[in-house]
């Protein structure tokens, strides 16, 4: 019976302490936050076409670059890295290349004009990009020929898909 | 014989002044008083607020949460609602609350809480009210990282 009235007690104490908890001249709140792992990559658009001059006579024509577009990164993670690679064209780096350059974000790094390779392999462009959020960071093409072929020098033109992916260092 | 005649008289006005208080009518001094009423109370702790979006560019997209209200009774005059959160938040991150203004209050909109009391709805007076929508705004710029935590909000109702 003493511990039946005990328990009885208690309860009615819980009962009595739990409503005052939430009332009188203030009341309170547990709010809970979370940040996730966020990791976007974009760019302005297209570059514009890069037209290859026809050069002196006898030599190869010179080098042309391209620098109209830019590209936008969000990530809340750490050392990331950026990576190129085409997914379709008629790229054939015997003949030429096409070489890109990021402009890195704070705390990144870019080792500089990278020759996009041509067996749809990746390449590293921006490295080391840590927690960050920039936009207009600029992107520069260059393109040149470097192999003598008439048949594709008198090609019209060539289409370049160039990948860039966020990724995991 | 003098002396017997002024007791009497005495006595006399004794009884009369005895029947003043009886008969068919009675009477009572009420005493009234209101003291002074102050609370207020929240529906419960709101959902989690997750930040995981973002357009690239741009910081990543506020996580919201106006699944919670308060109720408020005072029969006070000009009488506010402060905020505060028990610990300051993580470097490069925010959080806001919003509380909709009572009748005739007026609500401060978004306001970033800290640890020191911010004022979130003024001029409330004379009222009981409830179910006004608190809608809180977590914020974080991508150098916050990834992170979770929680903070203790309180609000306090006191004099304007």
């Amino acid at each position: 019976m003493k511990k039946f009235l005990s328990i009885l007690l208690i309860f009615a104490s819980f009962l009595y302490l739990e409503p005052s908890a939430f009332s009188g001249n203030s009341a309170q709140q547990t709010v809970q936050f979370a940040v996730e792992e966020i990791n976007e990559v974009s760019v302005s658009g297209d570059p514009e076409t890069m037209y290859v001059g026809p050069g002196e006579p006898g030599r190869l024509p010179p080098e042309v670059s391209e620098s109209s577009t830019t590209y936008n990164i969000t990530t809340t993670s750490s050392n990331k890295k950026i990576t190129v690679h085409l997914t379709q064209s008629s790229y054939d780096p015997t003949l030429c290349y096409l070489k890109v350059n990021l402009q890195p974000p704070s705390g990144a790094t870019s080792p500089g004009d990278v020759q996009i390779p041509g067996d749809n392999s990746s390449a590293n462009v921006v490295t080391g990009i840590s927690r960050v959020s920039q936009s207009g960071l600029g992107i520069t093409y260059k393109f040149r020929f470097v192999g003598l072929d008439s048949e594709k020098l008198q090609q019209a033109s060539f289409n370049f898909l160039v990948n860039f992916t966020l990724t995991d260092s | 014989m003098k002396k017997l005649f002024v007791v009497l008289v005495i006595g006399l006005f004794v009884f009369v002044s005895g029947q003043a208080m009886a008969g068919n009518t009675a009477q009572q001094t009420v005493s009234f008083q209101i003291t002074a009423i102050n609370e207020i109370a929240v529906s419960g702790n709101p959902g989690q607020l997750v930040v995981n979006a973002s357009n690239a560019g741009e910081d990543p997209d506020p996580a919201t949460d106006d699944t919670t209200s308060y109720s408020v009774t005072t029969n006070g005059e000009l009488k506010k609602i402060v905020g505060k959160i028990d610990s300051a938040m993580p470097s490069n991150t925010k959080l806001e609350a919003q509380l909709a203004a009572t009748t005739g209050g007026s609500s401060a909109g978004y306001v970033e809480l800290g640890e020191l009391d911010q004022n979130l709805v003024t001029g409330i007076s004379l009222l009981s009210e409830s179910g006004k929508t608190i809608t809180y705004r977590f914020s974080a710029q991508a150098e916050a990282g990834t992170l979770s935590g929680q903070r203790t909000v309180t609000f306090t109702l006191t004099d304007g």
